[in-house]
């Protein structure tokens, strides 16, 4: 039963009346409910009657991140986060709620997209694009001294059209180091789950490269050979396998974990289609990175990882399958085959701009983190556009704020204003303010 | 106790035993076309009651040429089953969140599978086999419909077709699981493919203490009365009116069925709770 009736007339802490409209969902710590306050909708979480002991300390620790030194008491450090707004006040004082935004309808659960029930199914570009927003929301939580405590698959929400991003059910997060650990076992470091310390940002960056692999890969990636071996996945043993003796599935030396065929077959398939840098950020993350918090991949470092596999996309001409290329293996002269039909497929032209490569297919942008301010995905500098009248003709599309200066293989000058485009061709050289770029087909 | 021996157990025919928790039988017939073109009954049944638990299982072996050796893939099916669903019956004394249960349920179906895997492989003669799925395993091919009962709860599990009913003293009946929507015609699931998520289904539930049968059978009973699962509402109260008959009648009745229907073999597996070995109040855990 609802604990909140239609109609219901509530007070926020600073007296505003909210009036409860629907019942929209229930979790396991409360009841979220449509409400309207001075004419605007939100979403009003309100939180179960405590009945242990555990849970009014739980309580009492959740108003506490409710006042005026709590975190928040400031506004969020990402608007990504849909963060508390305010308190809402029980009259009977058994318990109390906090408003926050509604969630748009746009956004689906990541739960969604790993059981392989998202609608539209987002392609991989857009998954680049969440795992960037994602990693760049938690820096932002990070860098203001807080950690999410509770990163699992349940908070973020993703709109599968643009890859955009929101992340919900914050209302665990505290100030780094502070008491009162939230374990979910699949997502928790090993430390926390062997009981040492409290949450900090670097538990939470364990918990991102759950969250990332399971998005990437689709499986969890400490779960391998050791899990068929023992009749009973009960606490004790995944207490075991997470905590204490952690070991990868794709280890590459210790392979007392690893994917069996017939059992992992999708997570050696999906593992197997990425290029080898990402591949070292997750043996990275559940290798050393187990072990020792500060060795364990950062935000920053996630956010040009999936740049960089944003850029490295293309599409097999033969069979129109979406691949990642490997540029170590080009710079060694392998040529990558497709995964899916084994033919070479010609690849598209390529913009190299020093270190960075992008591959100009049709959904390809170019970024301040291309040319001059790492990470910055906020401020475009050119995208590709078609030929408005001949539509199997592409250009890059000038979309910054200054002009670019281009330079033929044959000696010519051109000048490319914001919102011109330049055809593709081999061997121009663009000048991106400081930086040059160069598209190349061989 | 159960009364049989390790041939009876692992032969086509009949298994029955009785315990603190009850008593009951397997029955595997072999259908009427397997006699009329001489060919083995693929089925295998189990019922086995020791100090603890009481397992009942039914395993159809596919039996086409592809699955050549699906009759020893059901009786190991069988084999690896009982120990595997015991122990996960045995640690789920606490209570299991919903956000627990599809990893337990999850990992009931890949321990199955492992240990079968393994045993196949055993069978082709590997000396120490891992369980790692290869293109061989298809020849064992087989279904497994099992139910573990004990002090902790009533743990059902079913990887493919059949069914699994229960019937209380007002004689309705109920079926454990909803039938499958995505497989269709011929195609079922089978442990013999490489594991995919979510299968098999399993539950683990604490019966009412009205329960006086619960049944698994394989799918070749439904196949012959044109696939109406309703009429297992008459043919549970049919059985447990028969309880005290002798196996014959019961092994006529059954190649009867097959003889008028499409000729398949058929499997059973009952088990009749002890009613006065009330156990409601040991495990106040039901995941539906």
């Amino acid at each position: 039963m609802a604990m909140l009736k239609i109609g219901q007339r509530l007070n926020t802490r600073e007296g505003a009346v909210v009036q409860v409209e629907r019942f929209l969902a229930a979790g396991g710590q409360g009841e979220v409910y449509e409400v309207t306050s001075d004419g605007q909708h939100f979403a009003l979480k309100w939180y179960f009657y405590p009945t242990t002991s555990e849970q009014i300390t739980q309580m009492e620790e959740m108003k506490k991140a409710f006042s005026l030194d709590g975190p928040f008491s400031k506004a969020p450090p990402d608007n990504r986060f849909l963060w508390p707004i305010t308190m809402v006040s029980d009259p009977k004082e058994r318990t109390f709620g906090y408003l926050m935004d509604l969630l748009p309808s746009k956004y689906q659960g990541l739960e969604r997209l790993v059981l392989g029930k998202m609608r539209p199914v987002p392609n991989f570009h857009i998954l680049c694009t969440a795992a960037i927003q994602l990693a760049e929301s938690f820096k932002n939580l990070h860098a203001r001294g807080l950690c999410y405590k509770d990163i699992n698959l349940g908070g973020p929400f993703i709109d599968p059209l643009t890859g955009d991003i929101v992340i919900c059910d914050c209302d665990n997060v505290r100030y780094n180091k502070t008491p009162g650990n939230i374990i979910f076992i699949f997502f928790a470091a090993p430390e926390l789950i062997r009981g040492e310390g409290n949450c900090t940002s670097k538990t939470d960056w364990h918990s991102l490269a759950v969250l990332l692999f399971y998005m990437f890969v689709r499986h969890h990636p400490l779960e391998g050979k050791r899990q068929l071996q023992i009749n009973v996945f009960n606490e004790l043993a995944q207490r075991e396998f997470y905590g204490n003796k952690p070991v990868f599935l794709f280890d590459g030396t210790d392979t007392s974990n690893q994917a069996v065929k017939g059992f992992h077959d999708s997570a050696m398939r999906n593992w197997s289609i990425y290029p080898k840098f990402l591949k070292r950020m997750f043996s990275r993350s559940f290798g050393i990175g187990l072990h020792n918090p500060d060795e364990r991949v950062k935000e920053s470092e996630w956010m040009a990882s999936f740049s960089r596999l944003r850029d490295s996309l293309y599409y097999c001409q033969y069979c129109k399958s979406p691949n990642f290329y490997d540029f170590e293996d080009h710079a060694n002269g392998n040529h990558q085959s497709c995964w899916r039909c084994k033919e070479q497929s010609p690849l598209p032209m390529r913009l190299e701009i020093g270190d960075v490569t992008l591959f100009c297919t049709h959904h390809m942008k170019l970024f301040a983190h291309h040319t001059h301010q790492r990470l910055n995905f906020s401020d475009e500098i050119a995208r590709m556009t078609q030929h408005p009248h001949k539509p199997d003709r592409w250009g890059l599309k000038n979309t910054g704020s200054g002009e670019w200066v281009v330079n033929t293989i044959e000696g010519k000058t051109l000048r490319v204003p914001t919102g011109r485009s330049l055809p593709l061709k081999h061997g121009l050289s663009i000048q991106f303010g400081s930086v040059t770029g160069r598209l190349l087909s061989k | 106790m159960t009364s049989f021996s390790e041939d009876v157990l692992f032969s086509n025919s009949q298994t029955q035993g009785q315990n603190q928790f009850g008593d009951g039988f397997s029955v595997s017939v072999q259908g009427a076309r397997h006699v009329r073109n001489d060919t083995l009954c693929q089925d295998s049944s189990l019922y086995l009651a020791t100090e603890e638990y009481v397992f009942c299982g039914v395993a159809d072996g596919h039996g086409d040429k592809k699955h050549a050796m699906s009759h020893i893939g059901s009786k190991l099916a069988l084999k690896v089953a009982h120990p595997i669903l015991f122990d996960a019956l045995r640690s789920l004394t606490q209570p299991i969140s919903p956000r627990d249960w599809p990893t337990i349920q999850s990992n009931i179906e890949k321990r199955i599978r492992w240990e079968w895997n393994c045993e196949c492989k055993r069978y082709m003669g590997e000396q120490s086999p891992t369980g790692e799925w290869t293109q061989e395993l298809l020849r064992f091919g087989t279904t497994l419909l099992a139910t573990c009962h004990s002090a902790h709860g009533t743990l059902f599990f079913q990887l493919g077709d059949g069914d699994i009913a229960i019937m209380n003293d007002a004689e309705e009946v109920q079926f454990i699981f909803d039938e499958d929507d995505d497989v269709t015609g011929t195609i079922t699931h089978s442990l013999c493919r490489p594991f995919e998520e979510n299968v098999s289904k399993s539950i683990l539930l604490h019966l009412p203490t009205d329960i006086r049968m619960i049944l698994l059978s394989s799918d070749g009973i439904r196949d012959c009365l044109q696939g109406d699962r309703n009429r297992f509402s008459t043919i549970l109260p049919w059985l447990n009116s028969k309880r005290d008959d002798d196996t014959e009648t019961l092994n006529k009745w059954l190649y009867s069925i097959s003889n008028n229907g499409n000729g398949d073999d058929i499997s059973l597996s009952i088990h009749y709770p002890n009613t006065h070995n009330d156990i409601s109040g040991v495990l106040p855990n039901g995941n539906a």
